[in-house]
């Protein structure tokens, strides 16, 4: 083998250098410069995932094909629906690269509002009449009102209902649970649970619930009209607050800390492990292929008929070159054409009232199901005015942490419910003065 | 134990570490070859560092630009209970977990500093954890720690005792990421082993010949011997201890109660959760500095107890 020189290698290596270079080069300008000049590039941005890309794929498509001057592309960032995308998504902004429309879990909308990000819409709703906001359920466009003004639209919503395992309820001589009563809730899921003296589970009566359901069922809030003050150390608060704890402490009829290390709650569902427990219509992917039946009921209610809905906020950038291709994007995604075909699988609940009229989407089926309450109670919920947002504060993601972490000593019952309303209401009133 | 090397000797050495005066075109060359690696150094990590110093004094929120805000996110610490907290979680996580990493990981060597069958299997055996992602290890520990049906609690049940809820309990979520931290001490193992097979044979033999025992060698000729592999092990496991972050991000999210709320879990969260970027460098500089004190105090004590077989002490 012929001996190489230093001098060659180094040749070599810029030979090389040099060849890689040049072929970078003309790949980048190779890229789309030329349909630039013609056409309005918009990106959309969205944690993503072999399902998720999957499903935008025909969005995409038909907004392509329904728009000459526009092309939609698609950025899935990663990360996932939490932290890690906010990290991606922020690091993209903060560089000048970031999505012109993008999504953003609707606990942080505020956030990114609050910080000049996000484009106000009003202008563009009120210049474009087709875009038909009633049509949308009014509790998912409130979801993006703050300070007077509309910063996003839904692309789908979430109102919660409770799932239930028909079989374990068949099993135990149960009726199936329909909007019962915290009373009646709390004797079925006892009667339904199943423990061995050391307290291992091999059947949960019920999930525990948002915490954030029990205290608006008690007549509780978080914060007061303003934002000004955390109202978590209220009497009706504290009430919400007991019967959470109740649950997991007092009745161990509702997943314990430890139960919950093992597997969350969907998994405990859908193992068959657990009879009950609030979710989405979007869960609906997993409970499918679950061997037992099910079916879908209104939640439990206390003083007040009252549960959470999540929402998926699509956002304009600030930074958007050109707004008027970004809206007409934002505009279709929130459409009933475009949440029709995102929704095609039938799993995620849109936030159109005519999406959900469909026939399609009525008579869906799947799976063990043993109704129609899979495609009704979610409908129910949110034309009854069921279904809240949750609160909208710039600071709510550290305002969420301290609750969630104050909650850890009330599920152990290390607390009592007025300690825990009491410090979660002094620990957000020091963020909210320092603020 | 001092060496007085003879003069001649000595001469020798220095001629060897002596710098040759390079050329110009060989310092040319030597710069071209380090370049990626400098230009590197400069764009991704000297860069940034220099730039987290001057964010820790502003508000930053990443998307607007920085108001400078002089000492306020490093006063801030002092009212920020959650910044204690987790600088207590972390400092018991890295005094405990290092030295047990550390006895662990010499025991281990110890016992694969033998010749026997498969030896070099039993090697790869140990190391191979060392090697998973940290992801798939935290979700099988999340598996292994179950209260009610976890390896660690079915093995305590055998003797009659139920086992904690490990990462279910503030009391004992934290020393759960302890035990959990030997997972990976097949990397010091190694280390360790090279060390070990690094000592003179002779040294064994004249203990021997002197009367000492297998512990008396052990704590005579291995422990000085392999005392600056200790050394190394404690400063990088000490760095690495107080950089953990995964394993509570995945496993515990900081709980419970706030258990197990290691200082980049904090750090992580004010700069991408609560867009406090100014406050997050901040909280990186204090991070750098307690671990550059504590380094500098072990580096300050080490020659109490380390040994250098080629270092020439004046005396």
């Amino acid at each position: 083998m012929a001996k190489l020189s230093r001098r060659d290698f180094l040749k070599g290596l810029a030979t090389t250098g040099a060849a890689v270079g040049a072929q970078a080069t003309g790949m980048l300008t190779r890229l789309p410069i030329a349909s630039a000049q013609d056409v309005a590039q918009v990106t959309y941005a969205t944690p993503g995932g072999v399902v998720e890309d999957a499903a935008w794929e025909p969005v995409w498509e038909a907004f392509n094909e329904e728009n000459d001057d526009i092309q939609a592309n698609y950025l899935a960032v990663g990360g996932g629906y939490g932290p890690q995308y906010l990290q991606l998504l922020q690091a993209r902004l903060a560089a000048g690269t970031g999505p012109d429309v993008f999504f953003v879990m609707d606990g942080f909308m505020v956030g990114f509002a609050a910080r000049g990000v996000l484009v106000p819409i009003d202008s563009f709703v009120e210049a474009h009449p087709d875009v038909d906001l009633e049509d949308n359920y009014s509790g998912h466009i409130e979801a993006h009102r703050w300070q007077d003004q509309l910063w996003g639209l839904p692309r789908d919503g979430a109102p919660y209902a409770t799932w239930y395992n028909a079989d374990i309820y068949d099993e135990a001589g149960i009726p199936y649970p329909e909007g019962l009563s915290w009373e009646e809730f709390v004797e079925q899921a006892v009667a339904l649970t199943e423990r061995d003296d050391r307290g291992r589970a091999s059947v949960i009566g019920a999930g525990r619930g948002a915490w954030i359901d029990w205290i608006w069922q008690a007549g509780g809030e978080v914060l007061n009209e303003d934002g000004t003050e955390c109202l978590m150390g209220e009497p009706e608060a504290i009430d919400g607050l007991r019967f959470a704890q109740s649950l997991v402490v007092d009745h161990q009829c509702s997943p314990s800390a430890s139960d919950l290390a093992d597997q969350n709650e969907g998994a405990l569902f859908t193992s068959g492990r657990m009879a009950s427990f609030t979710a989405a219509r979007g869960f609906l992917g997993a409970v499918c292929n679950t061997p037992f039946r099910f079916d879908a009921a209104l939640p439990p209610a206390g003083a007040i008929r009252v549960g959470r809905t999540n929402v998926g906020p699509t956002v304009m950038s600030a930074e958007t070159p050109d707004k008027n291709a970004a809206w007409e994007l934002l505009k279709f995604i929130n459409s009933s054409r475009g949440q029709t075909l995102k929704i095609s699988t039938g799993y995620a609940y849109p936030s159109r009232r005519s999406v959900v009229q469909e026939d399609w989407y009525v008579n869906f089926n799947c799976g063990q199901a043993i109704g129609t309450g899979l495609n009704t109670v979610f409908n129910d919920i949110m034309e009854n005015g069921w279904a809240r947002t949750w609160p909208k504060h710039p600071q709510w993601p550290e305002i969420s942490t301290v609750i969630n972490t104050q909650l850890d000593a009330l599920y152990s019952g290390d607390a009592t419910p007025e300690t825990v309303g009491g410090e979660i209401a002094a620990q957000v009133n020091a963020i909210l003065s320092a603020e | 134990m001092v060496f007085n090397a003879p003069a001649d000797c000595l001469m020798h050495i220095q001629n060897i570490f002596q710098p040759k005066r390079l050329s110009f075109w060989e310092s040319l060359n030597a710069w071209l070859f380090v370049l990626p690696w400098v230009l590197g150094f400069i764009l991704f990590t000297g860069g940034p560092i220099l730039a987290s110093l001057l964010i820790s004094f502003t508000n930053w929120d990443i998307v607007n630009p920085p108001q400078w805000a002089g000492f306020a996110n490093y006063e801030m610490m002092f009212g920020d209970p959650l910044f204690f907290q987790s600088l207590k979680v972390t400092t018991i996580y890295a005094l405990v977990a290092v030295p047990l990493q550390i006895i662990v990981g010499l025991f281990i060597a110890l016992l694969l500093n033998t010749k026997i069958r498969l030896i070099g299997l039993y090697r790869t055996l140990f190391y191979l954890p060392a090697v998973l992602p940290i992801v798939s290890v935290a979700v099988m520990w999340r598996w292994i720690l179950s209260r009610d049906w976890g390896l660690i609690n079915w093995f305590l049940s055998l003797f009659g005792v139920y086992g904690p809820g490990w990462l279910s309990e503030p009391e004992w979520a934290l020393p759960a990421l302890i035990l959990m931290s030997l997972w990976g001490v097949g990397a010091g193992m190694l280390i360790y082993l090279a060390g070990l097979q690094g000592i003179p044979t002779d040294l064994y033999e004249a203990a021997k010949v002197d009367g000492a025992g297998p512990w008396a060698s052990f704590v005579y000729v291995t422990l000085p011997m392999i005392s600056p592999v200790i050394l190394f092990q404690l400063v990088v496991g000490l760095i690495a201890a107080f950089q953990v972050f995964a394993q509570p991000f995945i496993m515990t999210e900081g709980g419970p109660q706030n258990a197990t709320l290691f200082y980049l879990l904090h750090l992580f969260r004010n700069a991408f959760e609560f867009f406090r970027m100014g406050y997050a460098s901040a909280l990186s500089w204090v991070l750098f500095m307690y671990i550059a004190v504590l380094t500098l105090l072990i580096f300050r004590f080490s020659a109490a107890w380390v040994f250098y077989e080629g270092e020439i002490r004046n005396e």
